[in-house]
């Protein structure tokens, strides 16, 4: 997975200052979040379709980023969440039963429901916004199921500094997705 | 590594997965960059407002004109964009002889409208002469310059101009030439005065044209619905 250290906020000024080569730059270090996340929201059938508009319409409102306010990663996944809603609204005017088909799409067999798609959403927005190294450390953590003392040779840091990250940042995403219910 | 072990490099606090772990650990990798085929179709969409990729130079040098500080459409027309002027406004005109809706679109508000302005256009077919008759529910600010009328393909891939519309209604005649299942978008731009006829890149409203066939002097005698009209396009061109 690509939690290697990126030039996150490279891509960020060389979008706000909407360079050519900013657009496919974010959506190589970008798209795979915004896909995956659509997916777990809309299912497989329609993720590819979230991702073009959300890239798209991020594209063509890109005079609103200010880099000041968010990181590039955590604007995206602001408009993810936006374009998955508009698709999910889309689906209601077409078909009214399509919304129970969104969790059949899921190939894992795992169902996801509307709270946890969206409470994703949180998480990754939050950990996009807080940055690397916490980020890293969390996925590393949680996704790849690393332990602290796997994480911190990884990332050579001190494994107390991995451990403290790991458990505010923790303590961040409980506070958000508590405080969202 | 045993699973002690595992566990016990562990935060203290981490005895009890919380929720933020079990949804990172179900929702799994998301890292993987999805397939070029997703990227090729936001180049294509992207292509119509903007120069986009170093890699676009082909089709730039295949006859598109460049000018520094704009954003000209369909710089990247690879397809080759004509730009062929089509409209006539049409003055004065009013409900005189018999008229047949041959389509219809609702416009949609463009991020870059800077502002909530919506709108509709229709076809009709008036004595079998076609218009395209356009309506705002507000004019949108035009700074230094004004409002173009355009009809697009689909995939921005080519474009005629249909005419100015200078308040917020404007009806224009469309020659037999156009035809509609090629060209079935609305698209209202905003262009500075600068001499260049091409569409600026700055689109403020949009919307697809619902029609089954408009072939010019045979008209289908119904509209189809324009509320059934593409709303994953429209939704793709909302405000981010």
């Amino acid at each position: 997975m690509s939690v290697e250290d990126g030039d996150d906020d490279a891509i960020a000024v060389a979008w706000e200052n909407a360079e050519p080569e900013a657009l496919e730059r974010a959506y190589r270090r970008w798209g795979g979040l915004v896909r995956g996340l659509a997916r777990r929201a809309v299912g497989p059938d329609d993720a590819d379709d979230v991702t073009q508009a959300v890239f798209v319409s991020a594209w063509r409102g890109r005079a609103t980023y200010d880099r000041d306010a968010a990181p590039l990663g955590a604007w995206l996944v602001g408009i993810t969440r936006r374009r998955i809603a508009d698709q999910l609204r889309a689906r209601q005017r077409q078909v009214p039963v399509a919304v129970a088909r969104e969790q059949q799409d899921v190939p894992d067999g795992s169902a996801w429901t509307a709270a946890d798609s969206t409470d994703l959403l949180t998480i990754y927005e939050e950990l996009e916004r807080i940055g690397d190294p916490q980020r890293r450390i969390i996925l590393l953590a949680y996704v790849e199921d690393l332990t602290q003392r796997e994480i911190a040779e990884r990332l050579d840091l001190p494994l107390g500094t991995v451990k403290t990250h790991t458990n505010r940042t923790l303590a961040r995403l409980r506070t958000l997705l508590g405080g969202a219910r | 590594m045993n699973h002690d072990e595992r566990y016990a490099g562990r935060p203290a606090d981490d005895v009890t997965p919380d929720r933020a772990q079990e949804l990172l650990a179900r929702g799994g990798d998301l890292s993987e960059t999805p397939g070029d085929a997703v990227w090729e179709r936001i180049r294509a969409e992207i292509e119509g407002a903007d120069q986009l990729a170093p890699r676009r130079r082909r089709a730039r040098a295949a006859g598109a004109r460049r000018r520094p500080g704009r954003w000209p459409l369909l710089a990247a027309a690879a397809a080759g964009a004509l730009v062929a002027w089509v409209g006539t406004e049409v003055v004065g005109a009013g409900q005189q002889g018999e008229e047949i809706v041959v389509a219809d679109a609702t416009l949609q508000e463009l991020p870059d409208a800077g502002g909530a302005v919506d709108g509709s256009a229709e076809v009709v077919s008036v004595d079998g002469e076609r218009r395209l008759r356009v309506q705002l529910d507000e004019l949108p600010d035009t700074g230094s310059g004004y409002l173009e009328v355009w009809l697009l393909r689909p995939d921005v891939s080519g474009l005629v101009t249909v005419g100015v519309i200078s308040g917020t209604t404007a009806e224009f005649s469309l020659p037999a030439a156009v035809d509609l299942d090629e060209y079935p978008v609305v698209d209202i731009s905003r262009e500075e005065l600068d001499g260049d006829p091409s569409h600026g890149g700055l689109s403020v409203v949009r919307g697809e044209l619902s029609t089954a066939s408009a072939g010019a002097g045979d008209p289908p005698p119904v509209a189809t619905d324009p509320l059934t009209d593409t709303p994953a396009r429209s939704d793709r061109e909302a405000y981010p």
